[in-house]
């Protein structure tokens, strides 16, 4: 069953000096896909943009990037969306994922262009360092001739159980080796160990980013703008495509994931990032991440 | 010496053997090494760690010396490789094509997706790009085996270095042997930059774009090459601070406002030029400097050359594929194979004695050539550098800091009907960074003279006369001393106990060292300013770099003194004769003029105070009184002025009244502030009524005039860096929030 969902975004910044200009990209808005209809999509900035431009990137994401050339203090992007998730089927491919390593060896056209660069190394998954920890990731769950649908699956249900989710563990630099050494982490960590074990076995595998909606526990008020934002990992398979899963959480997505983009590893996807011009200062940085229910289905989800 | 024939590095024997004459070799060494400073090159290669308003600028640059035994190609080599060469240039500019727009050659598995995604020097954002030309320019190593055989070491398409090192040893080796030069029929480069400048004028819609060269400032290994060829190119030297985009266009930030820039000839890496793309690095870019470049087609936007993304060619993953790409799009006569062994054995040419390492006499020499593409063909420049490889050296990473010139001989080349001049008026534009340089590197000029001259008069009346010492039970030497810490803007000195020689030796060697700085500083900010300053003031730099030297190492003596002394005079008169009457100009000469008055000041100050007091103050007699307004006089270069004025001996009046009031004496404060008042009149509005202020004050007694002038100084100095050079800083950048969600 689709749901839709409300996402609002808000990610601000307070500095402790006044800025002449910032430059800001960001990857907030969710992009159609398969599974995803996008009803509606604003960003919003704070003080308004002298100069705005909106572009897709290699990877078909929508980036907008601000010029705010006026002296500001502080500045806040805001993404409202409206975004209808349909319910995935399950996927079915059973090639044995070793087929899958083949065929991609060989794969020219299409797929030698759009899926083989996801098997390479890339800034926060480094493949060519970590390949032998990150092929001991996989092995259990990629044993010989196991369908490449079944054995993702198994990862998923693999790394949720044996990495802790953490939020004090990590931050957005922490290297993938501290991950692996520590077996804790949070979202961003997970989804780049799932990528590296994947391309570690010579796969394809991309970063997705994007929200979860989150259930509060029976009885408690649901947290306006407690979210975060979320990401999980996608392989590709030759007989379902991309094929998402989510190794915080141990399942593939059905209706309860809503997609921003993807791309190589969080650097291709940065929800918010740029430079400003100004006097060494502080930053302070918030962010709110709200992900509301409101469609049709809300009441019989449950 | 090593096989003078038999080499392909070396292809005429006779030639060779006159190359290579130990008779001649050393002086030819020793001419090179010494030009080389003085061409502007070597001043650059040492340490200057501080610019004149203190902040620091780290240089990391390399000396380096060129062995005077250039690599001589014969005409039949040079023909076979500069076809070659432009071929390889031409199919290398078919193969970016292809990666960054239908990418057949991925798709054909030609090149795996895999290795392109795995280096970031494929650059995913300019996919889809079609700037009108990837590479307008180019180089590559090439290697010659011991049978003669060429091969390709490296491809050079990122921001192409080493173009202006072969200009620049060229200009070197002409000047140390002219006449081998002229009889060996050397190929002239004198027609290259003019070259260069059409194929960056090509890339570009417009039909006489605003080009600008993309340094990453002194802090970029090849400062030097930078600053050499904006002055070859006739275009202006830019760091990411002077520019600026907006509506996707880029901008340099001059003095009469924010200019249009059309084509960025990039001197900066694909990763350091935006810090807004993914994985930049360095803080020398520009916000949205992509952006601007990505609006390609007519309309706005700006070109770079060479284009965004070309450095994937650089990427070693990709060098062995090379060969198989350049065969799949592009079907090139001329081929030359790729170097896959690093340890084949490479033919050996003889160094000059002593040049690289001594003992070492004959070395592999890897030679760069370097091509542009003008949108109709590729032109090969007639010449190149040799980078020497020690044994063991991968032939793409030299370890040896010399260089040898490339010469390509027997071309009996159409005589040039005079060199094409740059295109661009500088007077006109002048980047607020360079009106700061220039504002520096004539206020440091003014104020190392004054420091020179000082130390000159004073050691020279001391040499004259050692009894001046004791004279008034050493008030005069006292008094010298303030002289000297005045003019290096020390701090006062107590009078007590008095100075022996030793003091006074000491004191003079702090004036050499404050000196040092000095010069220092003059040479880093007039380096950043090349293309506005007079060609001939290259050499002058580079004689102020030698005594800066001697000055550290405290071997300075009056006759080098004397020297220096001429050659700021020379700075000092080639900036008056030589730069055109504009923006430029006008903000240079405003800083030395302010820093004239602030010399008069210091020195008066020095020379002056307390003159009447009683009490602790030492005894004054008329000698000494006029020793000092003497040496007041001289260390202002009023001496010979008041001579002319008065035929008494020094007074104290007179001599104050030349120095402060009297407007026909250049040096005066009158002259100084007149000279302001004009440039006030001619626009400079910041300084408007300040000036007649100061003006009005000259009347004060000199306990009042001196705070007075100090501070009009530095609020003049306060409102110009408010007008014009309030640069912004290197962007910061925005901290970031990583997905953070749990179960």
């Amino acid at each position: 069953m689709s749901r839709t969902y409300r996402v609002v975004h808000r990610t601000a910044y307070h500095y402790s000096a006044t800025m002449s200009d910032g430059y800001t990209v960001v990857h907030v808005e969710p992009r159609p896909t398969e599974f995803q209809t996008v009803l509606e999509t604003t960003v919003m900035v704070d003080p308004p943009a002298s100069a705005t431009t909106t572009y897709h990137d290699v990877f078909g994401n929508v980036i907008h990037q601000y010029g705010i050339h006026e002296p500001h203090d502080a500045m806040a992007v805001e993404a409202r969306s409206v975004v209808t998730v349909a319910e995935r089927p399950d996927p079915v491919d059973t090639t044995p994922w070793e087929d899958v390593v083949a065929a991609l060896d060989a794969a020219t056209g299409d797929v030698a262009v759009d899926v083989a660069p996801f098997r390479a190394a890339s800034h926060f998954v480094d493949v060519r360092s970590l390949g032998g920890a990150l092929r001991e990731v996989a092995a259990p769950a990629f044993t010989p001739g196991r369908g490449i649908v079944a054995a993702t699956r198994d990862l998923c249900t693999r790394i949720a159980a044996g990495f802790e989710f953490d939020p004090g563990f990590s931050d957005v630099s922490t290297p993938l080796g501290d991950v692996l050494d520590a077996r804790r982490g949070v979202c961003q960590d997970f989804a780049h160990l799932a990528v590296g074990a994947l391309r570690a076995l010579g796969l394809a595998a991309r970063y997705v980013s994007g929200y979860i909606e989150t259930i509060p526990p029976p009885g408690a008020p649901r947290l306006v703008g407690a979210d975060a934002s979320h990401a999980w990992a996608s392989v590709w398979t030759p007989g379902a495509g991309w094929v998402d899963f989510d190794p915080t959480n141990g399942h593939l997505p059905v209706n309860d994931h809503v997609t921003v983009g993807w791309g190589r590893d969080y650097a291709d996807v940065i929800p918010v990032r740029g430079v400003m011009i100004g006097p060494a200062a502080e930053q302070r940085l918030e962010v709110a991440v709200d992900v509301e229910r409101i469609g049709p289905q809300a009441a019989a989800a449950e | 010496m090593g096989t003078v024939t038999g080499t392909p590095l070396l292809a005429d024997a006779t030639l060779g053997r006159r190359l290579t004459d130990p008779e001649l070799l050393v002086d030819r060494q020793l001419r090179a090494d010494r030009l080389l400073t003085s061409e502007g090159a070597g001043y650059l290669v040492h340490d200057l760690p501080v610019r004149a308003d203190g902040r620091l600028a780290t240089i990391e640059s390399r000396p380096w010396r060129i062995d005077p035994i250039p690599v001589v190609l014969d005409p039949a080599t040079f023909r076979w490789l500069s076809l070659a060469v432009a071929e390889r240039m031409e199919a290398l500019e078919a193969v970016l094509a292809d990666l960054y727009g239908p990418r057949t050659l991925i798709r054909e598995r030609v090149v795996p997706a895999e290795l392109l995604a795995g280096t970031p020097r494929y650059r995913t954002d300019a996919v889809g790009w079609t700037p009108r030309r990837w590479l307008p320019t180019y180089a590559v190593d090439l290697a010659v085996d011991v049978t003669g055989r060429w091969w390709v070491v490296q491809d050079l398409t990122d921001a192409p270095p080493g173009l202006g090192y072969a200009l620049l040893d060229r200009s070197v080796q002409a000047r140390v042997m002219p006449d081998v030069i002229a009889d060996a029929e050397v190929a002239s480069l004198a027609r290259f930059p003019a070259r260069l400048r059409s194929a960056l004028a090509a890339v570009a819609d417009e039909d006489s774009p605003r080009i600008v060269l993309f340094s990453g400032g002194l802090d970029h290994p090849s400062y030097v090459e930078h600053s050499y060829l904006a002055v070859q190119l006739g275009v202006n030297l830019v760091e990411g601070a002077d520019l600026v985009v907006r509506q996707r266009r880029v901008w340099l930030r001059a003095l009469d406002g924010l200019e249009p820039v059309d084509v960025l000839y990039r001197r900066l890496e694909d990763p350091m030029l935006d810090p807004l793309t993914v994985g930049a690095r360095g803080a020398g870019g520009v916000p949205g400097l992509l952006q601007a470049a990505a609006a390609t087609g007519p309309g706005p936007g700006v070109m770079l050359a060479n284009g965004y993304g070309a450095g994937v060619l650089e990427a070693p993953e990709l060098r062995p594929l090379l060969a198989d790409a350049i065969a799949a799009v592009a079907r090139p006569e001329q081929s030359l194979p790729q170097l896959a062994d690093p340890n084949q054995p490479l033919a050996r040419m003889p160094l000059a004695p002593g040049s690289v390492a001594p003992g070492l006499d004959s070395a592999a020499v890897v030679v760069r050539l370097f091509a542009v593409h003008d949108g109709r063909r590729a032109h090969v420049l007639p010449g190149g550098t040799g980078r020497v490889l020690l044994d063991g050296d991968h032939p793409a990473h030299p370890t040896a800091a010399t260089a040898k010139d490339v010469w390509v001989i027997g071309q009996t080349i159409a005589p040039m009907i005079g060199p094409r001049l740059p295109q661009v008026d500088f007077a006109r534009s002048v980047p607020t960074r360079a009106a700061d340089a220039l504002y520096w590197t004539n206020r440091t000029a003014e104020r190392a003279e004054a420091m020179a001259r000082t130390m000159q008069v004073v050691t020279s009346r001391l040499e004259a006369d050692h009894g001046l010492l004791a004279l008034d039970q050493g008030a005069w030497s006292t008094r010298m001393r303030q002289v000297l810490v005045g003019v290096a803007r020390g701090r006062w000195i107590d009078p007590f106990p008095y100075p022996t020689i030793d003091t006074i030796t000491e004191d003079l060697a702090g004036v050499g060292d404050a000196l040092a700085r000095e010069i220092g500083a003059l040479l880093t900010e007039a380096t950043t300013v090349r293309e506005f300053m007079p060609v001939s003031s290259g050499r002058v730099l580079g004689r102020l770099a030698v005594l800066r030297e001697a000055l550290q190492q405290r071997l300075t003596v009056v006759d080098d003194l004397d020297a220096v002394l001429t050659d700021f005079a020379a700075l000092a008169g080639l900036w008056q004769e030589s730069i055109v009457r504009g923006p430029a100009w006008r903000i240079g000469d405003t800083g030395r003029r302010l820093e004239r008055v602030l010399v008069v000041t210091d020195l008066l100050d020095a020379a002056c105070r307390d003159w009447d007091a009683t009490g602790d103050a030492p005894a004054w007699s008329p000698e000494t009184e006029a020793i000092t307004v003497e040496v007041l006089l001289a260390a202002n270069d009023s001496l010979v002025s008041y001579r002319r004025a008065h035929r008494s001996d020094v007074e104290r009046g007179l001599a104050v009244h030349l120095l402060v009031r009297d407007a026909t004496n250049p040096r005066s404060i009158a002259a100084s502030l007149d000279q302001l008042a004009r440039h006030v009149a001619d626009g400079e509005t910041s300084l408007a009524g300040l000036v007649d202020g100061a003006r009005a004050a000259l009347d004060l007694p000199l306990d009042e005039l001196v705070p007075t002038l100090r501070e009009f100084v530095a609020e003049a100095g306060r409102r110009l860096v408010a007008r014009w050079f309030s640069t912004p800083v290197n962007p910061i950048g925005m901290r970031r929030r990583g997905a953070g969600g749990g179960p």
